[in-house]
């Protein structure tokens, strides 16, 4: 039990340490709450755990547990040594050190009672999906298809692998110590997720134990601790905050992503949701800390997966769109300006060589560009299978009529400010790009039988429900003051 | 007084404790309001929806009297039973076929009855419990509706709209498959003519039904019913949205405080209502997986799984067959997309090194030693025993030593470096 105990530290205790000192030492040295520094501590400190193993990868040393974890123990003693002297005074009251501050409410008992309740569900949902995803030999389908594949392989011989294509694989001598898979494409695909699961077999239980994805369920945790940490630092209630976290991780199909762990569609959702939720506190505090963390996430996001390359772009674009002396409201039509252009391209035609992308081609025939490859452009009719999966499937409760009408909510309310406007710009850049995949590329298939379109639909959702608490707010405050003007 | 959903006007100290500890009629009321307009809401949704369901009855209406079976008047006709049960059908094995199907002989018009109301107890979420029944126009041929379970709740089944319930029916009872895990019983079976409450019980039965992990799911959680106006996403959308126009226009009628917490309440009731029938069938869904892998290693755990094949096949190559150290395997297989046994069998061979594709061997160059496995239900290669090697395409060869076979798949290992060079490419996915 104490070596499954430490094991559990050692794989997701001390990321989480090490990357909650990284948060403590942005945010002005504790100046951020605890949920902020947790939630976001997590993610960070997963992340740079996986770039410590490329580092160690490309300096030509082997990634081996005790490697990894004297970096991390490094990075922890030095983030500790930076912040001597500017931990919490005694002074500062518990309520100021937990996030509350002259600001935000305080909760009559039957609120805080309901607090309590949804936080009594969010841990009993957790603990049925995490019990699940213990009990069960690996399940999910593209996990032991695209990503574990790598990751054992990296366990087996304590290096990065190299994974080529089927035909450069047939080419090849045998001694030449390259694999392919079985799903055509997954050689290429981005490796974070297969180091995250190669981090979970070296910390936890071997590569044959479903302990290694433990790391699922915990990043749902951090998520909804982030989201709450958001809304709190910009001043909503608690009750309000959780029931937001409650309205996340009760989502069906997220839970799905916990419970059948090892897909990197969750670490997508994540990355992209953290890099908003950055943008909008980023524009609400006037704290470029946000800015830096976000960027990170965008950086996260492009080594996650492939429409994370350009999901990570754009959260680039967003934030430097943002910083542009552009009326709040515009933000938000940029994306659907670049839509427009992107006609207005494929309508007269390009094929020119560009740094870094190659050959570009974009005409209304084809898309071709690296590394995506070649994209035949024609209109497919998928807006029925959108409609069922948004508005009949079980895979999302109510959460998409409640976020179009929250939505709606913001664009039409005079209170929203480039804060609002700055998320809902990422969100709209997010919605554009799925308008293109699957409505004119031959991904429409993957929407037509579901098996991509719900994965997709999932990186918008924590945002969704960032936007559907602060909707809310506002609501709640302008009905009842329309009713006294 | 602020609410507690929104942010209280600044200005208000932490340190501060403002409330009374007694009842709070300005909270009662908003709450009151909000159940209100969800009540209001859910009769109006329940009295139109089977008319807007395109429900037309042609069956006999609640009046109708209702025929009742109970458990003990059904007639086992294979399998075994507990005889000493005095009110329902204890079913304590199954025949060797792994059924066991119990009905009762009577005779009575189809017309009459709309809804089916049982209640079975014991049936594990692995089994399958259908209602068997026959007509009088085609008694040879028995017909069958599967039923939806859920624990041992009562559930409803609409059988009015069934295509093949219609005529007279002169047999109907159940029939029971899978493993039994515990005894099944069948309380009672009961028919009755139409009712917009029976419709409503027969929807909420689809949509609590139990089920389990299906490898789609990952992909998408399917709605319960076929159609839009009865799945529970599409009336819970309505049920807010009408509750919560209701309560603007309570609003707008008569403006009270806490306008937040009536809001909030109309929104989240109902999602709390269908998030507690996800959360049952998580439950059940672990429930099973911890009578399945609790307390089990790993290996026993992927004996009991879905996988066990390709597992034992490429366990049973790497104990008896393959070297310590990687080999390269083609796999091969007649699958033009992502087939679940051969990309098992490949996940479960690793660390050798596969090439995963095509039903015949790929041009390529091949080493003494390296490893072809051919699943048996592809047709595109066989085995010549007198030159000892695989031939495929139009009279190619790859000379290979038969080495092992097994249920899924026949494995070879090629003798000698052989280049393979053809015209057509041996890749298909």
């Amino acid at each position: 039990m104490s070596a499954w105990l430490s094991a559990l530290f050692v794989s997701i205790g001390l990321p989480w340490l090490m990357g909650t000192l990284v948060m403590y030492r942005l945010g002005k040295s504790g100046g951020w709450n605890p949920y902020l520094l947790l939630g976001h501590g997590y993610v960070l400190g997963i992340f740079l755990t996986t770039v410590f193993m490329r580092a160690l990868d490309w300096a030509g040393l082997p990634i081996n547990l005790a490697a990894i974890v004297v970096i991390q123990v490094l990075c922890v003693l030095g983030l500790l040594a930076s912040l001597r002297g500017s931990w919490p005074r005694p002074d500062v009251s518990v309520a100021q050190l937990m996030g509350r501050t002259g600001r935000s409410p305080v909760q009559s008992p039957l609120a805080s009672l309901a607090t309590a309740g949804f936080m009594l569900l969010i841990g009993l949902r957790l603990f049925t999906l995490t019990q699940d995803l213990l009990l069960q030999p690996l399940f999910a389908w593209d996990a032991w298809m695209n990503w574990l594949p790598k990751a054992l392989l990296y366990y087996e011989y304590g290096e990065l692998t190299n994974f080529v294509s089927p035909e450069q694989w047939l080419a090849m001598p045998p001694d030449a110590g390259v694999y392919t898979l079985g799903n055509y494409s997954a050689w290429a695909y981005p490796i974070t997720v297969p180091l995250i699961q190669y981090w979970g077999m070296l910390s936890i239980d071997g590569p044959d134990s479903t302990m290694m994805l433990l790391h699922w369920p915990v990043l749902a945790l951090s998520l909804g601790l982030a989201l709450f940490g958001h809304l709190r630092a910009s001043g909503h209630g608690a009750l309000l905050a959780v029931v937001a976290c409650y309205l996340l991780l009760s989502l069906p199909y997220l839970d799905v992503h916990v419970t059948l762990a090892g897909y990197a569609d969750i670490w997508l959702a994540a990355a992209f949701s953290l890099s908003t939720f950055c943008l909008y506190s980023w524009h609400h505090h006037r704290e470029p800390a946000f800015a830096l963390l976000g960027l990170v996430y965008a950086v996260m996001c492009m080594t996650l997966k492939m429409p994370g390359i350009i999901m990570g772009a754009m959260l680039l674009l967003c934030y430097a769109l943002s910083l542009l002396r552009l009326p709040p409201r515009l933000l938000v039509c940029i994306p659907i300006i670049g839509l427009l252009a992107i006609a207005c391209v494929a309508w007269v035609g390009v094929d020119a060589s560009m740094p870094v992308l190659g050959r570009v081609v974009i005409n209304l025939e084809q898309i071709v560009m690296w590394p995506f490859g070649v994209f035949e452009v024609a209109f497919h009719p998928v807006q029925g299978a959108f409609a069922r999966t948004l508005f009949m499937s079980n895979n999302w409760h109510i959460a998409w009529p409640l976020s179009m009408v929250a939505v709606l909510g913001l664009l039409m309310s005079k209170n929203t400010r480039r804060a609002e406007c700055a998320a809902l710009m990422a969100l709209a850049f997010l919605m554009v790009f799925y308008f293109l995949v699957f409505f004119f590329t031959g991904h429409a298939r993957t929407a037509l039988d579901f098996t991509a379109l719900n994965r997709a639909l999932l990186y918008a959702l924590p945002v969704m429900i960032f936007l559907v608490a602060l909707s809310f707010q506002a609501l709640a405050v302008q009905v009842p003051a329309l009713d006294r003007e | 007084m602020p609410s507690p959903l929104v942010q209280e006007p600044p200005g208000r100290d932490a340190g501060q404790a403002p409330y009374a500890t007694g009842i709070n009629w300005q909270y009662a009321y908003a709450l009151g309001r909000a159940l209100t307009s969800l009540i209001v809401a859910a009769l109006l949704i329940a009295a139109l929806l089977p008319r807007l369901a395109g429900v037309q009855p042609p069956f006999g209406s609640a009046s109708q009297q209702p025929l009742e079976i109970a458990g003990k008047d059904l007639t086992l006709w294979n399998g075994k039973r507990d005889t000493t049960a005095t009110t329902s059908l204890v079913i304590t094995e199954l025949a060797q076929n792994g059924q066991a199907t119990a009905t009762r002989q009577g005779t009575f018009q189809a017309a009459d009855y709309a809804f089916l109301h049982y209640q079975l107890a014991g049936i594990s979420p692995r089994m399958n419990v259908y209602l068997v029944w026959r007509r009088a126009d085609m008694p040879q041929r028995p017909l069958f509706a599967p039923l939806a379970f859920q624990r041992d709740s009562a559930m409803t089944l609409f059988i009015g709209n069934h295509p093949e319930w219609r005529g007279k029916i002169i047999d109907i009872g159940f029939m029971v498959t899978g493993h039994l895990r515990n005894d099944a019983v069948i309380e009672h079976l009961t028919l009755r003519g139409y009712s917009t409450l029976g419709f409503l019980r027969s929807l909420w039965s689809q949509w609590t039904a139990q089920s389990l992990w299906t490898y789609a799911a990952v992909n998408h959680l399917l709605s319960p019913t076929e159609e839009l106006l009865t799945s529970p996403t599409f009336i819970s959308t309505i049920w807010v949205a009408m509750a919560v126009i209701l309560l603007l226009l309570s609003h707008k009628i008569r403006p009270v405080g806490m306008f937040a917490v009536s809001l909030g309440t109309t929104v989240l009731l109902p999602w709390l209502v269908f998030d507690a029938v996800w959360q049952n069938k998580l439950s059940i869904q672990a429930g099973e997986s911890r009578h399945l892998f609790a307390g089990k290693t790993t290996h026993e755990k992927r004996m009991m799984a879905l996988d066990r094949t390709p597992y034992m096949l490429a366990s049973d190559l790497k104990e008896t067959v393959l070297p310590e150290e990687p080999s390269r395997i083609f796999l091969l297989h007649e699958s033009v997309v992502h087939d679940f046994a051969r990309l098992k069998t490949q996940y479960y061979l690793l660390p050798h090194n596969v090439y995963n594709f095509g039903s015949i061997p790929p041009e390529a160059q091949y080493y003494d030693g390296d490893f072809v496995v051919n699943f048996r239900t592809n047709p595109a290669v066989s085995y010549d025993e007198q030159s000892q090697s695989l031939a495929f395409g139009a009279g190619e060869r790859l000379a290979a030593d038969l080495v092992h076979e097994h249920p899924l798949a026949v494995s070879y290992r090629v003798r000698g470096d052989q280049r393979l060079t053809y015209l057509g490419s041996g890749k298909s996915d």
